[in-house]
């Protein structure tokens, strides 16, 4: 029977917090995130499927921003400052992501910093952040 | 507090009235019944970018309008390429970031993009526009 659509409530945005270790002021521009997990497969004699044996894996997140001038001081050198590259492995919080199981202070950045401009845009930041999904693994201490 | 449309159009206002012998300048909506020769500086409708920090890309025109009926030049056409040179030399500079910025108190710009030269003639009067986009926003930076 036909209905009348009346709208759904979805996820939208990107509204999450990312702190790095000493880096300048980054305006969220979008992200994603995949998971990682290796499995294996347990066979009897005759090669007959059994069972699977699932390893926890790692979580592995791109991210993309706006490098940005400080809300409080608001300059053209505050904008460059936020050019600058974390210390490759350094921690990564994030904060009030829709999900929250990616919020935590156990991410580590890879060192894979990449900055695009162009002549008749906006600058772009990237970079890509790494956790296990062991939750009592902190590879972010770790490395630190 | 004028808004972002209007402070890019008095800054448009503003450059384009160094140009040699400015006629009247006339800003926002364009109207046949404004009196030739005259520019006519329009803000059009932009976009955010990026969404949620305040910083817009405006399209913008700045036009040169001459009618000959409303001259008393007996070379109209060349009155009118006479007056479009000078406001391209007053427009089209590398620094006409910073020379907007100035023109305004409270506004920045950052970056003109896709600038276009349309000229037009329709009968006896001719407009010449220089368009483009600008990136801006309502704040002055250090």
């Amino acid at each position: 029977m036909p209905q009348t659509l009346t709208g759904r409530a979805t996820i939208s945005g990107f509204t999450g917090g990312v702190s790095f270790t000493g880096i300048g002021t980054l305006f969220n521009e979008s992200y994603d995130v995949a998971a990682n997990s290796t499995v294996t497969e347990l066979r009897d004699g005759l090669n007959k499927l059994q069972g699977l044996q699932f390893n926890e894996g790692e979580l592995t997140m791109q991210l993309n921003f706006t490098p940005v001038a400080s809300s409080g001081t608001n300059t053209i050198a505050d904008a460059k400052a936020s050019l600058a590259a974390p210390a490759n492995g350094a921690i990564v919080t994030l904060s009030d992501f829709d999900l929250a199981a990616l919020n935590h202070a156990r991410w580590a950045y890879m060192g894979d910093w990449k900055i695009a401009g162009k002549k008749d845009g906006l600058a772009t930041y990237a970079l890509s952040i790494k956790c296990s999904q062991d939750a009592s693994t902190n590879i972010a201490t770790a490395i630190s | 507090m004028p808004s972002l449309k209007a402070k890019l159009e008095q800054a448009l206002g503003s450059v384009a009235g160094t140009m040699t012998s400015p006629p009247t300048i006339f800003f926002g909506a364009d109207s046949d019944e404004q009196e030739r020769p005259c520019i006519v500086c329009q803000v059009m409708p932009g976009r955010e970018e990026p969404s949620g920090l305040g910083n817009y890309f405006l399209p913008f025109k700045v036009t040169v309008k001459s009618n000959a009926d409303q001259q008393a030049s007996e070379n109209p056409v060349a009155d009118h390429d006479a007056r479009v040179s000078n406001l391209m030399a007053a427009m089209n500079r590398d620094n006409l970031e910073a020379l907007l910025t100035a023109a305004v108190a409270d506004f920045s710009v950052m970056l003109i993009r896709s600038r276009q030269l349309e000229p037009d003639t329709e009968g006896r009067s001719f407009t010449d526009s220089f368009s483009g986009e600008a990136y801006c926003c309502p704040s002055d930076f250090a």
